[in-house]
């Protein structure tokens, strides 16, 4: 009924998508369906849908390096949504990432990844955000980057170079289960827009894909089977539990960004999807890097608990952080308990790189699975005032806990959670890498439209 | 330890101290004739180290895995709080010695001199209640590591830890 009392009122908007879908009339629940389960594999809503009463109206934020992106608005209103957009026009912002009216989308829109979307599963996916998805006449904010990034024409010359234009098709030396894992790792889950780390132009770096990168205030971990800094060591069962409810005992749970993936998209994947994908997965090329152990394998339950309870002068600000905060759920020891994961033989403290633990204690992690949410409050700015923890604190237990239950060679100073608290990148590096990035990309954008221009005057 | 209990359930419930906490009337009740009773045993002096403590506690408590950090937390403070606890513990230690007892219930079945018992008791506390010294006197060693949460960690968290949602079983259909 609901489906139904969707259409009525979706119909009159919208012809053009009103002929398209009685063109697909027998046999469109099906079609529907299908569609339903592409647009959850290639999870539009983690970044669609921003509010859950509304859902695909955009709005989300998404913090890059070039600025905050807002999702759009892909529900069928006609004003502010893809309404009037025909199967062509759509797909061409699916895959292109072009809209109908010839701006650019950023590639935030994984469209590059996208491009590789069959012809079958792009149909579908139209006939369902226009036939089963409600309109939301509700205009997200305007993506306002600074110069140069604000030229969205750029995004050409940025095409031309990272852009593949190629449908997936499985190949002859892959079994169909790979093809498929290959399909849904590549394509829909679009897993290399936050775990291939990008070049000076923001485009995938070649020979790395996979192998982990910053994304914000996190860092999206090397998903290759390398042994040490990959996924090597996790079985088949880790994985599929990791993909399926976002947590592999002992090993990792999923928060931040993949938190969003787990809850909207693979936990709703069927089991053979999963495992194609773990067969892919281990298939790709291993990426090399800085781990000099698996950074599952560090630390082990224990802690100050019995030298320093009680005591009230010349205690450690980390374990007094630690006690008086984590302890509470990770338990005197570390070990954890039921839901809440132990601090020991965990991804996060024993990455080679702090920013996931500085993060996670800063922002938290809330993650919906199967009906049940799994919950740790974060101690940054948005925490209510008496659970703020300050920026000596956060030092001071994260490095505790590097020490004492992960990777004893990762070290945070203050200037590294203070910038981490403003959604900074902790490779101090970073602001003098996008102010040369922005020199370099105004350049290369001149002297392209330069080029096009006198190729133009010539023919 | 069942003679334990019945001897501190006893002395709870004594008239005169029944609004008291178990941990006070148990010193009290066992302490009112020790102090007269420690003369005895004063000239006999052994070495006293952590490992005594621990093996003392080890017997009196029943455990063969007590932690040795908090051992040497807990001498140091019951030091503090009785400065003839070293003193105290060696007589102690030399009587569990001579009389070859294996566990506090045979050690206390024995006829101790009750300052011997108060000084059992003062040990035993110390590792159950994770506290040395009374009102504002009272010293923390150890909060969840104290032996009185030990028996029911399986199911129990200490209060104020957490246990994780629905830790008490999923929630019923409504």
């Amino acid at each position: 009924m609901k489906r139904i009392a969707t259409l009525l009122a979706v119909l009159p908007l919208m012809p053009i998508a009103a002929a398209a879908w009685a063109a697909d009339m027998p046999g469109s629940s099906d079609l529907i369906e299908k569609g339903r389960q592409v647009a959850v594999a290639a999870d539009c809503a983690a970044c669609h849908t921003a509010s859950e009463g509304r859902p695909f109206a955009g709005g989300y934020p998404l913090q890059t390096p070039l600025g905050t992106i807002y999702s759009t608005n892909i529900t069928p209103s006609v004003k502010n949504g893809i309404g009037a957009y025909d199967e062509a026009a759509f797909a061409r912002a699916v895959r292109e990432g072009v809209k109908p009216d010839g701006t650019h989308l950023y590639p935030a829109m994984p469209y590059p990844a996208y491009s590789g979307i069959t012809d079958a599963d792009l149909h579908a996916l139209y006939v369902y955000f226009k036939s089963a998805v409600a309109p939301e006449d509700v205009s997200p904010p305007k993506t306002d980057l600074g110069f140069p990034f604000n030229i969205r024409a750029s995004m050409i010359l940025w095409n031309m170079l990272y852009l593949p234009y190629q449908r997936f098709a499985p190949t002859a030396e892959e079994t169909p289960q790979i093809a498929r894992g290959r399909y849904l790792v590549d394509t829909l889950e679009h897993c290399g827009t936050c775990h291939t780390p990008r070049g000076l132009m923001m485009g995938p770096q070649s020979g790395k894909d996979l192998g982990g990168a910053q994304l914000g205030a996190w860092v999206a971990p090397n998903i290759t089977p390398d042994l040490l800094s990959g996924i090597g060591t996790w079985s088949d069962e880790a994985l599929a539990s990791y993909l399926k409810t976002g947590v592999a005992a002992h090993l990792a749970q999923a928060a931040g960004p993949m938190g969003e993936v787990v809850e909207h998209s693979t936990q709703y994947l069927p089991d053979g999807d999963i495992q194609a994908m773990i067969a892919y997965l281990r298939h790709v090329p291993s990426v090399k890097g800085q781990a000099v152990h698996p950074r599952s394998e560090y630390g082990a339950q224990g802690g100050d608990e019995a030298s320093l309870r009680g005591l009230t002068s010349n205690v450690d600000l980390g374990w007094k952080t630690f006690s008086g905060v984590c302890a509470t759920c990770h338990q005197v020891s570390g070990q954890g308990r039921n839901q809440y994961p132990a601090l020991f033989h965990n991804t996060v403290t024993g990455a080679d790189s702090p920013d996931n633990l500085v993060a996670t204690i800063l922002f938290g992690v809330r993650r919906t699975v199967d009906g049940q949410t799994h919950y740790m409050p974060g101690f940054g700015d948005a925490a209510a005032w008496t659970d703020q923890l300050s920026d000596a604190q956060i030092t001071a237990v994260a490095n505790y806990v590097f020490k004492q239950y992960g990777n004893p060679s990762m070290h945070v100073s203050a200037s590294d959670v203070a910038k981490e608290r403003n959604r900074g990148s902790l490779a101090s590096s970073m602001q003098k890498f996008l102010s040369i990035l922005g020199g370099v990309f105004a350049l290369v954008v001149i002297v392209g439209l330069f080029a096009l221009l006198l190729r133009r005057k010539r023919a | 330890m069942i003679r334990l209990s019945k001897s501190l359930t006893r002395s709870s419930v004594m008239p005169e101290r029944r609004v008291m906490l178990g941990r006070r009337s148990m010193l009290l009740g066992c302490g009112v004739a020790g102090l007269l009773g420690a003369a005895g045993y004063s000239s006999v002096l052994y070495a006293s180290d952590q490992t005594d403590f621990l093996k003392v506690s080890s017997i009196l408590t029943g455990k063969d895995d007590l932690d040795p950090t908090l051992a040497a937390r807990y001498e140091a403070s019951l030091t503090r709080h009785q400065a003839d606890f070293p003193k105290r513990l060696n007589i102690l230690g030399h009587i569990i010695a001579q009389g070859s007892y294996k566990d506090v219930e045979s050690l206390f079945a024995s006829s101790l001199m009750p300052s011997d018992r108060e000084t059992a008791m003062s040990i035993i506390s110390a590792w159950y209640l994770g506290v040395v010294g009374e009102a504002d006197q009272a010293e923390l060693i150890a909060f969840s590591d104290a032996l009185m949460y030990q028996p029911c960690t399986d199911v129990l968290v200490v209060p104020s830890y957490g246990a994780g949602p629905l830790a008490w079983g999923e929630k019923p259909p409504v």
